[in-house]
């Protein structure tokens, strides 16, 4: 029985502009988890990537090769893990060390998914451009090549995130509410009825996967297998990151520092993240039911300050 | 139900209060009036301190900056300064029609919206490379209007407690009365502002129009400012006290979150933090409209009948905030209105036919009325209410008429009436003094009461009721003219948009609907567009008509004189007249493609208001009738005749200063070859317009204008320069924004003056420029 998500969320990290924000968490254990972020100069700027470390419950910062741009995802399988970001980024950790794998492309990847070192999916698109188009790319163990994607209903400039059950049922949210489905041999776009960023998902089951975006309305969408429902809910703000326990419960968390728990349908209770101003952009749970959440000031103009928060059952 | 953060805020930190001593429940309070909230429309709260009345008076100077392209205007505007649309009955009020707006989107098949243009924002000019008029995109399905609502009050709207607004919240009409206010949400925070409540900050509802209307860029204030606002706009201290460190709760943080930028070259933020923060200030700082003090009884009877017909049911008549209650008569929530008055827009958690119930305070004075202004006055306003206020707007309908003024004479009783308007100038307005700006010239003193109501119908905003459209550039002759006084120019924007299209043989073909791609249509037809076919926009800005009575006066003869349409002197100067309506010379306008002050009134009126004219024997310019319901002529002969007397006898612009060595340079470069400095009446009256009122080419090369008459492609009439200095910026299509750069824009026939220009020293060019601006 996974834990039930209670107590208060306390401070792990803070770092300065030295260093930057944070994006993303993941880890294959608790004993092994990695945050990525960065700083940029200014919006739209490449950026320097940033990685730390979390291992025997300790934060480290870890080595990232020269030049490497604000990094905005990372996600692994087993011992495979990759980590994307600004630039068309893309690093491969090789067990002692990042290495970087061209992607071929040079526009922001925001998302990675990894199911095995020959099937990894990664999302992205030049957010700021609102006369491109968001791209999927896939790696198969060798090299990254664009997947061919359907004519979209909308423009949708970028895709944010990517998130799979099976290597044959992948989703992929997106800008302006695009949300697309892989069956294991060609992605169709699926309704959502909203024009609100959606900015990430996580499931447990084919039938059940959360997504969450809306940028200033909180917005939650809800897949059952064929289709999504999508609820705007006023009363949250925008939502930037999801996790789901292994028991069903989502826990989310967005911008104004909100943190909170969805135990059934779209129905969230916010929690105490001690974070007020700052956004948070991801969370990650462990088996031991330890609960991590990265972000930082990415409400502000640059340089950003970046923190992690964590809630032990 | 979902929690709403702050309340689930409050809760955790109640939790621990349990075990303390409960103190008996003390009486409730009585509710008490917020004190010292109320001064004229445009003031600010009577107790601001002295440091806030600095800053009230700083921002309302920002609020009449006028940006330029070069300051950041663009890529795509509707207008140029935060007071052109909140200036009505004075700054920081709403706005008359010309100043409204469309908001265009696309409904997909799943019902997704996707807003259209900056934003949702369909814009009307283009800077910097942009499109000069900007299109609707063809997908959009969906198209709304939209007029300026006040500022008056905000930041008393701005301190309410969320939980004020919250407690009239019924979304599921749970007390079956037909009415389900329901809150509009921005980041998890309750909306207050905006059409749809869809801005929750004042510092939101200001920078999103700033990028949205005008292109100018902010930066979010940084926290430390935030928090020096006169309304704070962090942590509330009453919330910091209660909840303690780490658990403050926002109350205005949240406005668009983000840093805004944009492509027209100009470096972000456009406009700096300290600008923000005043210009933000003096909208938290204005005050309420003083409801008046001695209410009639008319008015007293038309408040119970107010409650009784259950408009109080959404336009609440107080809500209650932390300086007491607050009178604004709305309870600032959605509401369904129906399907007459549903616009499609989406926005936030507000449906196509939801909208935030309008504040009445100061109503009287802020017309038009209703989300597109398609309301004339109050009566109508009320009478088209539809959905959950149907009921309401049909029990006023079946008031005798005396009832219905007595909810009249109520809702003007809710401030601002004395400041109301029929267009900007205030009641009662004075008449210039001779020899200032605007003055009235060469009238008697029994004429006076003419040029007065001249003057009023030149100032008036033209109700649709009366024949305004259904396509118009401005809705009254003020609304272009009034820089810097009534009767003068215009800024950039109120430029008339002209356009057709250059075939292959050079040849111009006129679009059907003739030259003028109007910016606004009334509230029921979309804006016109242009097509692929179309591939000449000119912009032309408003010419000043002080002084077109000298103008008028001056013999044709002396005129033509002027002319050398074969430049048989050998100069390089051809210039032509224009002749227009058969065989009349034209002296007014871009092209002196108007020959006569009267047929300027009549033009003007079809042209920019959508109004039509009557028939006449003499005079041709104007339509007689139009497609809108209302009889034609729209206009009498006499209130033409009116309009055209104020405008014969206004001042011209009088000189500043002497600069002699300035204007030894102007004629020595050759200025003055088309800039003829005077001309004299047949009276003998000397006219300083330095204009020779010809034609000449001084357009670059390879651009394309909108031929006129026999005014060709690249031709314009010499502009005249007295007053110069009060009427940038310059040129035709007044991208020139100094007196330098007009200059410098010369080409053509002017290509030897603008040479000799820029090879004077810079004593000789200052000298020049003094006296340019000396006019």
């Amino acid at each position: 029985m996974y834990p039930e998500p209670s107590g208060p969320w306390a401070r792990a990290v803070e770092t300065d502009a030295s260093q930057g924000a944070f994006l993303s968490v993941w880890g294959p254990s608790e004993g092994d988890v990695w945050a990525v972020g960065g700083q940029v100069a200014s919006i739209g700027d490449a950026g320097q990537g940033m990685i730390q470390r979390r291992t025997d419950g300790s934060w480290a910062t870890a080595e990232v090769p020269a030049d490497t741009p604000l990094l905005n995802w990372v996600h692994g399988a087993g011992d495979e893990l990759w980590t994307v970001g600004n630039a068309g980024a893309a690093l491969r950790y090789d067990g002692s060390a990042w290495q970087a794998v061209d992607t071929g492309v040079d526009v922001p990847l925001w998302g990675v998914f990894v199911f095995a070192s020959d099937d990894v999916w990664a999302v992205g698109g030049d957010a700021f451009d609102r006369d491109t188009m968001g791209i999927v790319l896939h790696y198969d163990g060798s090299t990254w090549s664009p997947a061919a994607l359907p004519t979209l209903d909308r423009d949708s400039a970028a895709m944010f995130k990517v998130f799979g059950v099976e290597p044959d049922d992948v989703h992929v949210v997106g800008a302006a509410g695009v949300l697309l489905h892989y069956d294991g041999s060609s992605w169709t776009q699926e309704p959502s009825g909203t024009a609100n960023d959606m900015i990430s998902l996580w499931g447990n089951d084919a039938d059940d996967i959360v997504a969450v975006g809306g940028r200033a309305i909180g917005t939650i969408a809800r897949w059952d297998g064929a289709a999504w429902t999508v609820e705007e809910v006023g009363a949250l703000p925008g939502l930037n990151g999801v996790w789901m326990d292994p028991e069903g419960r989502v826990s989310i968390v967005g911008n104004n520092g909100l943190a909170a728990v969805i135990r059934e349908g779209f129905d969230a209770d916010p929690e105490d993240s001690t974070v007020s101003f700052e956004v948070l952009h991801a969370v990650f749970g462990l088996d031991d039911g330890t609960r991590i959440s990265v972000g930082g000031t990415l409400n502000s103009s640059p340089p950003y300050r970046g923190l992690i928060i964590e809630n032990a059952p | 139900m979902l929690l709403n953060t702050r309340r689930y805020a409050v809760t955790l930190l109640a939790a621990p209060l349990l075990g303390c001593p409960i103190d008996p429940e003390p009486a409730p309070e009585e509710p008490v009036a917020a004190e010292n909230i109320y001064a004229r429309l445009g003031a600010p709260i009577p107790d601001a301190t002295e440091e806030q009345l600095a800053t009230f008076e700083r921002g309302r100077q920002v609020a009449m900056r006028r940006f330029l392209p070069s300051d950041g205007l663009g890529p795509n505007a509707n207008v140029s300064f935060c007071g052109s649309c909140h200036e009505k009955p004075v700054l920081g009020g709403s706005g008359p029609r010309y100043r409204d707006f469309y908001i265009v989107g696309e409904k997909l098949g799943d019902g997704t919206f996707i807003e259209g243009g900056v934003n949702g924002v369909l814009t009307s000019y283009g800077f910097h490379g942009a499109d000069i008029r900007p299109g609707n995109d063809e997908g959009n399905n969906v198209s709304a209007h939209r007029n300026a609502i006040p500022f008056f009050g905000v930041g008393l709207i701005a301190e309410l407690d969320e939980d004020a607004i919250l407690a009239n919240e019924d979304p599921d009409d749970a007390d079956g009365d037909g009415i389900s206010g329901r809150a509009n949400y921005d980041q998890g925070f309750v909306g207050r502002f905006g059409r749809k409540a869809q801005t929750v900050s004042i510092e939101g509802f200001i920078r999103g129009p700033l990028f949205n209307h005008l292109g100018i860029t902010t930066d979010p204030l940084p926290p430390e400012m935030q928090a020096a606002l006169p309304v704070p706009s962090v942590a509330s201290v009453r919330d910091e006290q209660t909840l303690g460190e780490g658990m403050d709760v926002f109350r205005q943080a949240a406005a668009p979150a983000e840093p805004l930028s944009d492509d027209d070259g100009v470096p972000d933020p456009e406009m700096s933090a300290q600008e923000l923060f005043d210009l933000v200030s003096f909208s938290m700082l204005t005050a309420a409209p003083e409801p008046d003090p001695n209410p009639s009884a008319a008015a007293k009877a038309g408040k119970v009948r107010f409650a009784e017909l259950g408009c109080e049911s959404c336009h609440v008549s107080s809500l209650q905030g932390p300086r007491g209650l607050v009178p604004l008569y709305s309870d600032l929530l959605l509401h369904d209105m129906g399907e007459a008055l549903a616009d499609g827009i989406v926005m936030k958690v507000a449906t196509g036919a939801e909208f935030r119930t309008q504040p009445l305070w100061g109503v009287a004075a802020t017309g038009p009325y209703m989300h597109d202004g398609r309301a004339d006055t109050l009566h109508e306003a009320i009478v088209v209410h539809g959905g959950e206020a149907k009921a309401a707007a049909k029990a006023y309908g079946a008031l005798d008429s005396e009832a219905q003024h007595e909810v009249i004479a109520f809702l003007e009783s809710l401030g601002g009436m004395d400041q109301a308007s029929e267009g900007l100038l205030p009641a009662r307005a004075e008449v210039p003094a001779a020899g200032t700006p605007g003055a009235p010239w060469d009238i008697e003193d029994w004429q006076e009461p003419r040029w007065i109501e001249g003057r009023r119908l030149f100032d008036r905003d033209m109700p649709v009721s009366e024949g305004l459209g259904p396509v118009f550039n401005g809705d009254s002759c003020r609304a272009c003219h009034f820089d810097p006084v009534i009767g003068g120019a215009g800024p950039i924007d109120v430029n008339v948009m002209r356009f057709g299209t250059l075939g292959p043989d050079g040849e111009f073909v006129q679009d059907p609907r003739g030259t003028i791609l109007h910016k606004l249509t009334t509230h029921d037809r979309p804006r016109l567009e242009h097509d692929g076919s179309h591939n000449v926009f000119e912009m032309r800005q408003t010419p000043s008509v002080l002084g077109l009575g000298l103008i008028e006066a001056i013999p044709e003869d002396d005129i033509l004189a002027q002319a050398d349409p074969d430049d048989a002197n050998g100069d390089g100067i051809s210039g032509r007249p224009n002749y227009v309506l058969g065989d009349q010379l034209g002296r007014f306008g871009w092209k002196a493609q108007v020959p006569t002050i009267a047929e300027f009134v009549r033009d003007a009126m079809t042209a920019e208001l959508g109004v039509t004219v009557p028939q006449s024997d003499e005079l041709l310019y104007g339509a007689t009738e139009d497609d809108d319901d209302i009889p034609d002529p729209e206009i009498s002969a006499e209130q033409a005749e009116t309009v055209g007397f104020f405008i014969a006898h206004l001042d011209y612009p009088r000189p500043k200063a002497e600069v002699p060595e300035g204007r030894e340079v102007f004629v020595e470069i050759g200025c003055a070859d088309c800039h003829t400095p005077e001309f004299t009446t047949a009276d003998g009256q000397a006219v300083p317009l330095y204009s020779d009122l010809l034609l000449h080419d001084v357009a670059p090369e390879g651009s394309a204008g909108v031929p006129d008459f026999v005014a060709l492609l690249l031709e314009f009439r010499t502009p005249p320069l007295w007053g110069l200095s009060d009427t940038a910026p310059y040129m035709h299509d007044g991208l020139a924004e100094t007196v330098e750069a007009a200059i410098l824009a010369h080409a053509g026939e002017a290509d030897a003056s603008r040479d000799a220009f820029e090879n004077l020293s810079s004593d000789d060019a200052d000298a020049l420029l003094a006296f340019l601006e000396s006019l």
